[in-house]
């Protein structure tokens, strides 16, 4: 081999690019006994000294090596199993929240309904019958009249005599404070 | 083994977070359970009458009604529902008072119920309540409304709907002499 192409090898092998071929024939052309330049003698020199040198490989190095990777595999997918264990855990419990609140609000809307209301009949002298069914789930109520009219006036007596007993009680209040008698003794200072 | 106990714990601690936030929809549903209840022993009871006029019911009154309360409620209020009890005995008036107390204590914030009226004496009473629909206090979305005269059946009407505070004064002013 020309020197030339020793030293680009050699240049190569200390940067770390050589190839395994190139290295190859680098150890062959310096084993030759072939006359080179001095610095590159010193090269050689070098060279096959550290070649001399057997590696020592600590007994049982490869199952270690082996077993290193093998531990780190492990607990990479362990660490990926808890985490999809605990997000399916979520999943699941927060479709159960939901579901049971909506359910929850689906059996009591939000008007005060959501009763088996049952048949009611007015023992009253009105002999007015007033039928309310409700369903449990649908919160509709039927009414067995078909006409409101006398449910109406069911309502609209009842508001006017609460109506009635409300003007009531403003006349009584009304009488309260007239009734309050100011004298010159009485301290409105309070 | 630990990956079964991981597992579980992880669930008991998620279960927890959702059990608290389940709470306050258990709660509103509770005291809607109880208001059920009361209602349920309300229409039980002897001598006791309810009538129940639902939204449809309110938009087809009969038109001579027109110049009455409830013309005045429905044509003025987004009425939903109007439920009438007449109270014939002294257990069922109580009964009516525990479903008023439902009514006022069974509220979360923001709710909550505005004492309107309340006149007592030996014969006669007048409790009214106003519930403020929260993101505007001056619509009511139900008002209670309970009255007693000697001699007569107590009353008990729950209104429903998105009702103008100045309708309820409307109704007091026009209907009540």
């Amino acid at each position: 081999m020309e020197t030339d192409k020793i030293t680009a090898l050699l240049n190569k092998y200390y940067s770390g690019d050589i190839l395994p071929l190139e290295y190859q024939s680098l150890l062959s052309a310096l084993k030759d006994d072939i006359e080179l330049p001095p610095e590159l003698e010193t090269e050689r020199k070098m060279f096959l000294a550290i070649e001399a040198y057997a590696p020592l490989v600590p007994e049982g190095l490869e199952n270690q090596l082996i077993k290193a990777i093998d531990r780190r595999t492990k607990r990479a997918k362990h660490i990926l199993k808890l985490f999809l264990t605990g997000s399916a855990a979520a999943v699941i419990l927060i479709c159960i929240t939901v579901a049971s609140y909506r359910y929850d609000n689906k059996a009591m809307p939000n008007s005060e309904l959501a009763a088996n209301v049952s048949v009611v009949e007015e023992s009253s002298n009105s002999g007015i019958m007033t039928e309310s069914i409700e369903n449990e789930n649908t919160g509709i109520v039927q009414t067995s009249s078909e006409d409101f009219s006398d449910e109406a006036q069911i309502v609209n007596d009842a508001l006017l005599e609460v109506l009635s007993n409300i003007h009531m009680a403003q006349n009584d209040v009304i009488e309260s404070i007239e009734s309050i008698q100011v004298t010159p003794s009485t301290n409105l200072n309070i | 083994m630990k990956q079964i106990l991981t597992a579980i714990i992880a669930i008991i601690f998620i279960g927890n977070c959702a059990f608290s936030q389940t709470i306050h929809s258990t709660e509103d549903a509770t005291s809607k359970k109880s208001k059920t209840e009361i209602m349920t022993h309300i229409a039980s009871l002897p001598n006791v009458s309810v009538t129940y006029l639902t939204k449809s019911m309110l938009q087809k009154l009969p038109e001579d009604k027109a110049e009455s309360p409830l013309a005045v409620l429905v044509n003025k209020g987004e009425m939903k529902s109007i439920r009438v009890f007449h109270l014939g005995s002294a257990e069922s008036e109580a009964a009516g008072k525990r479903l008023i107390d439902a009514y006022t204590t069974g509220i979360s914030e923001p709710d909550y119920a505005e004492l309107l009226m309340l006149q007592s004496n030996e014969s006669d009473e007048v409790i009214i309540y106003g519930f403020p629909i929260h993101n505007d206090t001056s619509y009511y979305k139900t008002v209670l409304m309970f009255s007693k005269t000697k001699g007569k059946k107590a009353i008990l009407i729950i209104l429903t709907g998105k009702i103008h505070e100045d309708v309820i004064g409307e109704l007091i002013d026009s209907f009540s002499k």
